[in-house]
């Protein structure tokens, strides 16, 4: 009698799909349930390896949808240097679930953290929750309470509207208040702020806590948004260190398998949510290590390719030649059309002047 | 030892300069504490004239021409003084007219003056960065006539570009040909204007403190209560007028306990 291992695919036997085949034609990704259109509006947050998503979801045509995009004062350099565009709002890297939650609840009100401001070494104000997203920080408490205002009434409209939202698990590690469990995305006095252990703790989330986070966000979201999809993805990137006391690579397996796991259990009882296997091609032994750089924690433009072949061949029904031509500039450039005519003016204000004496 | 020679160079703003000493009436002549003004004739010189030149390996010098001038110009037994009055109009690019995309800033050293809620706030930092790149030009040349003065045992120093007048209609009214479209301008708020025009300052100050050249703020009897311009002073939507010239000049004078002893072109 044959046992049910012979009537699975051949993509369920290790040898036949992970071992044999060359690492580049490793595919992992099978039954995804559900396509992203060319047109839906893909959100992306996350830990920084969802930057490489955002970044080639852009490049390969699709619908990056990014609510902040920097005013066009700057060109695409500046907005870059500012964070505009990076993610789909201008949050900066959402490492974990709870913090994920927390950055919807103060989106929609529901949540005010006690923590509202730090500063850095230069005095500079800094937003504890995006404590990176200015280059220098900001110049007034002012100006980052608007900015912030600003960037949240950004984030609430951009979980009304999008179609799919696309989540890179990062970490269980976490910094937060003792006051009101607020989650800082690096620890008080890193990048701003000042420790203090009175304040301040170390909390590392369990498999069931991130896995009752995202529960709670789908929720949410589903309250605002009952059509919008998720992809869930788990960073592949090891920690840069750990708080726990213990070897670093122990606590990233903890922190990688509980994310693993997290996604699993939800994928398996939501419809709307989809896990795609970054982790496992970047990190999969089958690679021998080649999609990681030499300081074996950021995967390599080869890595984040594979990635990025496979997504489009499977979540999407992606047709290069479909990719859209870039909009034609509907107006003038306004900035380019005022330093000229500035400049002309001067010119000749200067020239009428020096002429009225002769 | 007879008086003071002010070499002034720069660009558009020179103008009202210009027109406020082609009807002035010099009052000494040669005196100890006398001081005449040699101005950049850009008729005669062009508006491209390269004020700063490449000596070789990137180092930019004042260009040898205007020492040139200078030498056959100025009688050298004058003490020189150097002015600039370059640049000054970067801010107009972003708020002379109302931007498509409505915006507004704080202004981190000015926290009583409000922000519009209803705008998008984008952050000081970015202001600065973009108008930081339109000033670049004109502040190469303050610090090739900055190192010119230190090296000939002058003194330099830079007249701030006058503050914008307040009065939408004044601008509307005064408003230059090449500003002008088939649409409707719709010139930016004069708060916003007046913001911008401090961003510019505070970098060209801050520049100046950099290099060591002296800045000299617009005098307070050209500005209103709040630091707008007087209209009376305003020439065209961008530039002051010879009124504003003849308040400069004065207060550079009576800090200096000169008196005017008349002009002639560079």
């Amino acid at each position: 009698m044959k046992s049910p291992y012979h009537s699975l695919p051949s993509y369920t036997r290790w040898s036949k799909v992970v071992a044999e085949p060359p690492y580049s034609h490793v595919d992992p990704v099978t039954n995804f349930p559900w396509k992203v259109e060319p047109e839906d509006k893909v959100a992306t947050a996350g830990s920084c390896f969802a930057q490489h998503i955002a970044r080639h979801l852009r490049q390969s045509g699709f619908n990056y949808y990014v609510v902040e995009d920097g005013h066009p004062i700057g060109d695409e350099a500046q907005k870059e240097h500012f964070n505009f565009g990076t993610y789909s709002a201008r949050y900066g890297n959402i490492y974990t679930p709870r913090q994920l939650v927390q950055l919807f609840e103060r989106a929609f009100g529901t949540f005010e953290p006690q923590e509202q401001v730090w500063t850095d070494k230069n005095g500079r104000f800094v937003d504890p929750f995006r404590p990176n997203i200015e280059p220098d920080g900001f110049s007034s408490e002012a100006e980052l309470f608007a900015d912030r205002r600003q960037h949240l009434a950004k984030v609430r409209h951009m979980f009304e509207t999008l179609n799919v939202f696309v989540f890179t698990l990062g970490l269980t590690e976490a910094w937060r208040s003792k006051a009101d469990g607020a989650i800082f995305p690096v620890c008080p006095g890193v990048a701003g702020g000042t420790y203090d252990s009175e304040k301040y703790e170390f909390y590392n989330f369990r498999a069931s806590e991130v896995i009752a986070d995202m529960e709670r966000f789908l929720e949410l979201l589903g309250q605002v948004n009952p059509s919008a999809r998720v992809i869930l993805t788990v960073s592949p990137v090891p920690l840069i260190a750990t708080a726990e006391d213990r070897h670093v690579l122990v606590s990233t397996t903890y922190s990688k398998s509980a994310l693993r796991v997290a996604c699993d259990e939800i994928e398996r009882s939501r419809e709307n949510v989809a896990y795609f296997p970054s982790y496992e091609i970047i990190t999969g032994a089958f690679n021998k290590g080649r999609y990681f750089a030499e300081d074996l924690r950021n995967a390599n433009e080869e890595g984040v390719s594979h990635v990025m072949r496979l997504f489009l061949q499977h979540a999407t029904d992606f047709d290069p030649a479909r990719i859209p031509a870039p909009k034609a500039i509907e107006e003038p450039n306004f900035i380019e059309q005022m330093m000229h005519v500035v400049q002309t003016t001067c010119e000749e204000e200067l020239i009428e002047a020096s002429l009225s004496d002769r | 030892m007879p008086g003071k020679a002010a070499i002034i160079l720069g660009n558009s703003h020179l103008s009202s300069v210009i027109l406020h000493l082609q009807d002035r009436p010099a009052e000494v002549y040669g005196s100890d504490d006398s001081i005449q003004y040699y101005v950049f004739d850009t008729v005669k010189h062009g508006a491209g004239f390269p004020f700063s030149i490449d000596s070789g390996g990137g180092r930019y010098i004042l260009n040898p021409a205007v020492l040139e001038m200078i030498k056959a110009k100025v009688p050298a037994d004058r003490e020189i003084l150097y002015i600039s009055m370059y640049g000054g109009n970067a801010h107009n690019v972003l708020t002379l007219k109302e931007h498509p995309r409505p915006f507004d800033f704080v202004v981190p050293w000015r926290q009583d003056l409000p922000i519009d809620n209803n705008r998008e706030l984008v952050s000081f930092a970015y202001i600065h960065r973009f108008l930081k790149k339109l000033t670049e030009a004109y502040e190469l040349n303050m610090t090739t006539l900055q190192n010119a003065a230190r090296e000939l045992g002058g003194h330099a120093f830079h007249f701030q570009s006058p503050p914008p007048v307040r009065d939408n209609a004044f601008i509307l009214h005064h408003l230059e040909d090449w500003f002008k479209s088939d649409q409707p301008v719709e010139v930016a708020a004069p708060l916003l204007r007046y913001k911008m025009w401090l961003a510019h300052s505070k970098i060209i100050a801050d520049y100046c403190s950099g290099i060591g050249m002296e800045f000299l703020e617009t005098p307070q009897s050209a500005k209103d209560r709040d630091g707008y311009l007087l209209e009376e002073h305003g020439r065209d939507s961008t530039h002051a007028g010879p009124s504003f010239g003849k308040i400069l000049l004065n207060q550079f004078e009576q800090r200096l306990g000169l008196r005017y002893d008349g002009w002639a072109w560079l």
